[in-house]
């Protein structure tokens, strides 16, 4: 059966929100995240009777790709160029891991934008090197390169993980 | 140092914070985003509707657009449109049509990060249409009106075409690259197809970001290869430094371009004469300022291609295959028509729209080139030059050496188009 517009509302309203958070992680800009939503969103509808199945990868393929050409074009002016600061040891004070986590979301704006998207598929989506290589149209082996190269950026050392959820191929 | 633990809480509060109330009144922010698309095409159209009533004085456009939903299965002027077309291997979707009026239909087609195909029926009994435009560089007719012909528009132009019709009232077909690629070599979103030309992929290449050096060894296994090389992402002003079998070939200005070509293998690159068995291998290296580009975001891709004929120069074998506009043309018909004082060839009849190649190598002396009845050209052909163009069956391809000495060398070949 052919989706509809009630289709189509329906998933927009239904899946907006986190389509709406990984925009943000990818752009860190509330009205950039809206308006990469909605251009994608947009470009879903066109080919919305195209789509077999669930949506919601083709969506987040279109709107990870769009966040990656256009951000050359639209949004290059957003790169801070603050250095992250060293930090040393492991028990922090609650002041020293705010600023380590804000130092940590400013040295994210410094990766190009495959790069972060790279570390926003791993590491907020949970997606596989495989998937990730899927929705970014490229291989496995450019993901691990892009990955170890924003990991070594952002100063995170991959061994240094207590989480059980570390992917695997970093164990 | 970090770890990745503190990678992801930070991922998490940040997304957190990211204020999801505006979901219910999402699918209307949306489609008032769709709607301002439809009206950036009808402006697009309305714009060409203006521009043919002051040019061409009778003419009325009334620009389709597609309907709420993508675009449906449809028929223009009483010919089904395809959903999909196909050109050297890629597959287009169908994103728009706009039928004319009279005999006269005008797409007024908006620049694009996308490569697109513009296809045209006609409801009359005589099909034969011509296209003209500023995105046809010169007029060309066709008898093939049913939307089972293209014209290619490159990603990044943008332009009119202007489809006239013999008889019955034309309608036009706009459709956009899609993501399904032909067999070859794939990396990165970046496709070699297998074939080229009549010739095919001997090795290829897409380096890992920031890799500015790229090594592909490859070794000749006919007359000549084509190495087809881009960069993207690096630096406007570098130069691309090519060796080929371990020799400096070329070096070019032009720097990285800022988008990813759909079709490498179409895109210019540089045609070398080879022995069977030779090292043809590629070593390319991104240079600026004279010293090796370092930019992560920056990415290197060759394929090397083997020919089936080398002849840039008019006194070699024609090759028996040429893509152009987006299609595969066949070899039919050469007529070598060197030191004469002009030459005249008429193109065969009975084969549909042709692709007449005029080559030429005339050193420093001038001459005038003229396809039918368009406007000449006066070029100096040095050692070897060409020039293509789509003429109908009959037209003739006059060329004049300004002063009227010999010409020197000139070949004239006339292809045919392979469906």
């Amino acid at each position: 059966m052919r989706p509809s517009r009630d289709d189509f509302d329906t998933f927009v309203v239904a899946r907006s929100a986190p389509l709406l958070r990984t925009a943000y992680l990818l752009t860190h800009d509330h009205a950039l995240a809206e308006d990469l939503l909605q251009t994608a969103l947009a470009k879903a509808w066109f080919a919305w009777r195209r789509i077999d199945g669930d949506p919601e990868p083709y969506v987040r393929k279109i709107l990870v790709n769009t966040y990656a050409t256009w951000w050359r074009r639209k949004w290059h002016g957003e790169r801070p160029s603050d250095e992250l600061p060293e930090t040393a040891g492991t028990a922090r004070s609650e002041a020293e891991s705010v600023a380590s986590a804000t130092d940590l979301w400013r040295a994210m704006e410094t990766l190009p934008p495959r790069q972060r998207a790279v570390i926003v598929l791993r590491f907020f989506e949970d997606l596989s090197e495989a998937q990730t290589a899927e929705l970014l149209g490229c291989s496995v082996g450019t993901v691990k390169s892009q990955q170890s190269k924003a990991l070594a950026k952002l100063r995170i050392d991959p061994t240094l993980s207590l989480h059980d959820g570390t992917p695997e191929d970093l164990r | 140092m970090n770890d990745l633990n503190e990678l992801r809480r930070v991922l998490d509060d940040r997304a957190a914070s990211v204020d999801d109330h505006l979901a219910p009144a999402q699918p209307a922010a949306v489609h008032r985003r769709i709607a301002a698309i439809r009206r950036r095409r009808r402006t697009a159209a309305a714009g060409a509707l203006a521009a043919a009533v002051v040019v061409a004085g009778s003419a009325v456009v009334l620009p389709r657009l597609g309907g709420d939903e993508g675009p449906e299965p449809t028929s223009l002027v009483g010919v089904d449109v395809p959903d999909t077309m196909d050109s050297l291997g890629f597959t287009y979707e169908l994103v728009d049509t706009v039928s004319g009026k009279g005999s006269r239909a005008v797409l007024d087609l908006p620049a694009s990060d996308q490569s697109r195909l513009v296809s045209w029926a006609t409801s009359g009994d005589d099909d034969r249409v011509t296209l003209s435009g500023d995105l046809v560089v010169d007029p060309w007719s066709t008898d093939a009106a049913d939307f089972s012909d293209f014209t290619l528009v490159p990603a990044g132009d943008g332009g009119q075409v202007v489809i006239e019709a013999a008889s019955g009232t034309p309608g036009i077909a706009v459709y956009r690259a899609t993501g399904e690629r032909p067999a070859g070599y794939t990396r990165d979103g970046i496709t070699f197809r297998e074939e080229f030309a009549g010739g095919h992929l001997l090795a290829a290449v897409v380096g890992e970001p920031g890799q500015g050096e790229i090594d592909l060894p490859a070794t000749a296994d006919g007359p000549g290869v084509a190495v087809k090389l881009f960069c993207i992402g690096g630096p406007e002003a570098a130069d691309t430094v090519l060796d080929l079998g371990g020799r400096p070939a070329i070096t070019a200005g032009g720097g990285c371009a800022d988008r990813t070509p759909l079709d490498p293998a179409a895109h210019g690159g540089s045609d070398f004469p080879t022995r069977v068995g030779e090292d043809v291998s590629v070593r390319v290296e991104i240079r600026s300022g004279g010293s090796a580009v370092v930019d992560d975001d920056m990415v290197v891709a060759v394929g090397i291609y083997s020919l089936d004929a080398y002849a840039p120069a008019p006194r070699g074998p024609a090759p028996t295959t040429l893509e152009h506009d987006g299609r595969v043309w066949r070899l039919v018909h050469v007529a070598d028509s060197s030191r004469a004082e002009q030459v005249a060839e008429l193109a065969p009849e009975g084969r549909g729209e042709i692709l007449a190649v005029m080559t030429a190598g005339t050193g420093e002396r001038l001459i005038d080139v003229t396809f039918g009845d368009r406007p000449g050209v006066r070029i100096s052909a040095g050692e070897s030059a060409s020039l293509q163009q789509v003429v109908s069956a009959g037209e003739a391809v006059r060329i004049r050496q300004v002063g009227g000495k010999p010409l020197g060398d000139v070949r004239v070949s006339f292809y045919e188009r392979v469906r």
